[in-house]
């Protein structure tokens, strides 16, 4: 594997990106990012801007008034990105399927790399999501 | 002669002390500085080229220019990066060479300057209103460290009677003028590199990343380079002019990692300064105590 | 012996009281008439010292009803003042006159339930968005 194609596996930056959920998922992000799972030492730090963002984390399911802004920011980002689904919501919209005011899920706004279910998924799953990602992007990238 | 000349100068520019051996030198502090604070935070931390992977990740990176952007969004992070490879050929040929001329420790002082200005032209003509949230402020930092800066350095310029790096490196002094400038130096060197406590401008998730918000790609690589060389060159700056650094090698060394040490202390027991709280330090605090070690050093001669 | 702050409530209410029901220590329904609501929350808000809480509009199968949550914090007592609306044209006075917190949550039991409060200064999509369509109260009961 090349040194710029094993950089990027090595050093992912991280964007949070809450799309109005009920905040549990970000919550356990954010234990995620907490010295006590220590994701540092895999090179993946949490980053202000967009533009400085290799993985998109996604909770929450889009609703009408912020689906076209998860497109903006998708295009926005600096590829090569990866978009990450974290919790039911974003994955499937799980209960809120038939509701009001949820037009799309969110592989259909912007493609989705990896999904990682739960509600909340807890950390060791998260790990567990963005190491399967890592090992897909490695095998196609040979 | 000149070509041996131009040769010469090439060779010190880009592979040692300059360019290539300066990129090495601050993989190898950034590692580190970052091991140290895992240390310190009860974890491990990454790898020993983990900067040199950010690096590269960042060069494949798409690079995206904002539609107001100009030139000179492009230009300054290059002539950042050029000036501060300078900076560092100048202070490391004067230590392991021994060569220099009269009035360097002046340019290196404005070499030193010029990352700081280019940042603020090119994230003010990026477009983007929260970058001038960061410019405003790193203008405001500009204006409140480099007083007490040059002030204090004016201390050994002082004691040698010379402007040239190479007499303030091999005569060095111990008196109380001379201990409160190092502490000073050392304290505006780390709001020149924009480490905690006095990184306001560079806020991540306050403004999100205010002043570099707009960068992507190796635009932002050598942004990131230039400032981790410049973290590079603090031990070096301050061991070569206040603890006598021209004595042997080893003793260098473990007086540079010392410096480095304390600085990444600093940065992880202390919080953010706000910015009105950074310039009330440097323009009530640290500027009177410069301008008394300068009295005591003109009164003790 | 002192006296309590229902009885207070009860006896400066007087005739506006259509029903009372206690449902435990802490909590207490009071029903009125839509046109007595201004001077009730007047009188629990700057009278008695009540805080205003929250108001919660639910579609019931006869009528609209909306539930004024107040509560007495000395003590940790809860009054709702609970109205009933009918279907065909429901609107009732806004409280905005009285607390300016009550702005936004009549503007959301406006925009889920076509609710109309008389005399609200702003009454516009809070949760929804800006290009919702007209006459689509989404929290309504269909039949």
């Amino acid at each position: 594997m090349g040194l710029i194609k094993k950089s990027l596996l090595k050093s992912l930056w991280v964007f949070h990106l809450p799309l109005s959920p009920c905040n549990n998922c970000d919550i356990e992000i954010l234990d995620t990012l907490t010295p006590k799972y220590d994701l540092e030492r895999f090179g993946i730090q949490l980053v202000g801007s967009i533009r400085h963002a290799d993985i998109l984390l996604v909770t929450g399911v889009p609703n009408y008034k912020n689906w076209q802004k998860l497109k903006y920011l998708y295009e926005q980002a600096p590829k090569p990105c990866f978009v990450v689904a974290v919790g039911t919501c974003a994955c499937g919209r799980g209960v809120f399927k038939d509701s009001y005011n949820s037009p799309a899920n969110v592989d259909e706004i912007a493609p989705v790399s990896a999904y990682i279910p739960g509600c909340p998924p807890k950390p060791e799953a998260i790990i567990d999501g963005i190491v399967k990602l890592i090992n897909i992007l490695k095998n196609a990238k040979k | 002669m000149l070509e041996v000349g131009l040769l010469n100068s090439l060779f010190l520019y880009l592979i040692f002390p300059g360019l290539f051996f300066s990129f090495i030198l601050s993989i190898l502090v950034g590692y580190i500085d970052r091991k140290l604070t895992a240390r310190l935070q009860y974890r491990e931390g990454p790898p020993l080229l983990q900067n040199l992977y950010d690096f590269f990740k960042l060069l494949n990176k798409e690079v995206i220019l904002p539609e107001n952007a100009n030139v000179l969004f492009i230009l300054s992070p290059f002539i950042g990066f050029a000036s501060i490879i300078l900076a560092s050929t100048i202070l490391w040929t004067a230590i392991f060479f021994k060569k220099g001329f009269v009035g360097d420790i002046i340019v290196l002082i404005y070499l030193l300057t010029i990352p700081s200005l280019m940042l603020i032209l090119g994230a003010s003509s990026s477009g983007n209103i929260i970058a001038s949230i960061g410019v405003s402020r790193e203008i405001k930092m500009l204006l409140s460290y480099e007083l007490p800066f040059f002030t204090a350095l004016l201390v050994p310029i002082l004691q040698t009677k010379s402007f040239k790096l190479l007499d303030i490196i091999q005569n060095n002094v111990v008196s109380l003028a001379n201990i409160i400038s190092a502490i000073i130096v050392i304290i505006s060197l780390q709001a020149k590199t924009g480490i905690v406590p006095f990184d306001a401008p560079e806020a991540e998730t306050e403004i999100a990343s205010g002043i570099l918000i707009e960068y992507s790609g190796f635009l932002l690589g050598l942004i990131k380079l230039t400032k981790q060389i410049l973290f590079s060159l603090i031990p070096a700056f301050v061991v070569s002019i206040f603890f006598f650094g021209d004595r042997n090698l080893i003793l260098f060394i473990i007086k540079y990692l010392t410096i480095l040490v304390l600085i990444t202390i600093i940065r992880n027991t202390n919080p953010r300064l706000k910015i009105n709280q950074t310039l009330k330090f440097f323009w009530y605090g640290m500027f009177p105590l410069s301008l008394i070690s300068v009295i005591l050093c003109v009164i003790s001669k | 012996m002192k006296e309590t702050i229902i009885e207070k409530v009860r006896e400066k209410f007087g005739n506006k009281i259509q029903e009372f029901f206690k449902k435990n220590d802490k909590k207490y329904y009071i029903e009125i008439e839509p046109k007595d609501i201004f001077e009730c929350a007047k009188i629990l808000f700057e009278d008695l010292n009540f805080r205003f809480c929250t108001a919660s509009g639910v579609d019931c199968e006869k009528n609209f009803e909306i539930l004024y949550h107040f509560s007495y914090d000395k003590t940790g007592e809860i009054i709702s003042l609970r109205v009933k609306l009918d279907k065909t044209n429901p609107e009732i006075d806004s409280l905005t006159k009285i607390f300016v917190a009550a702005e936004w949550i009549e503007r959301e039991i406006w925009e889920m339930l076509g609710i109309n409060f008389k005399g609200h200064p702003n009454l516009k999509h809070l949760l929804l968005s800006d290009d919702w369509p007209k006459d689509n109260y989404p929290l309504r009961e269909k039949d």
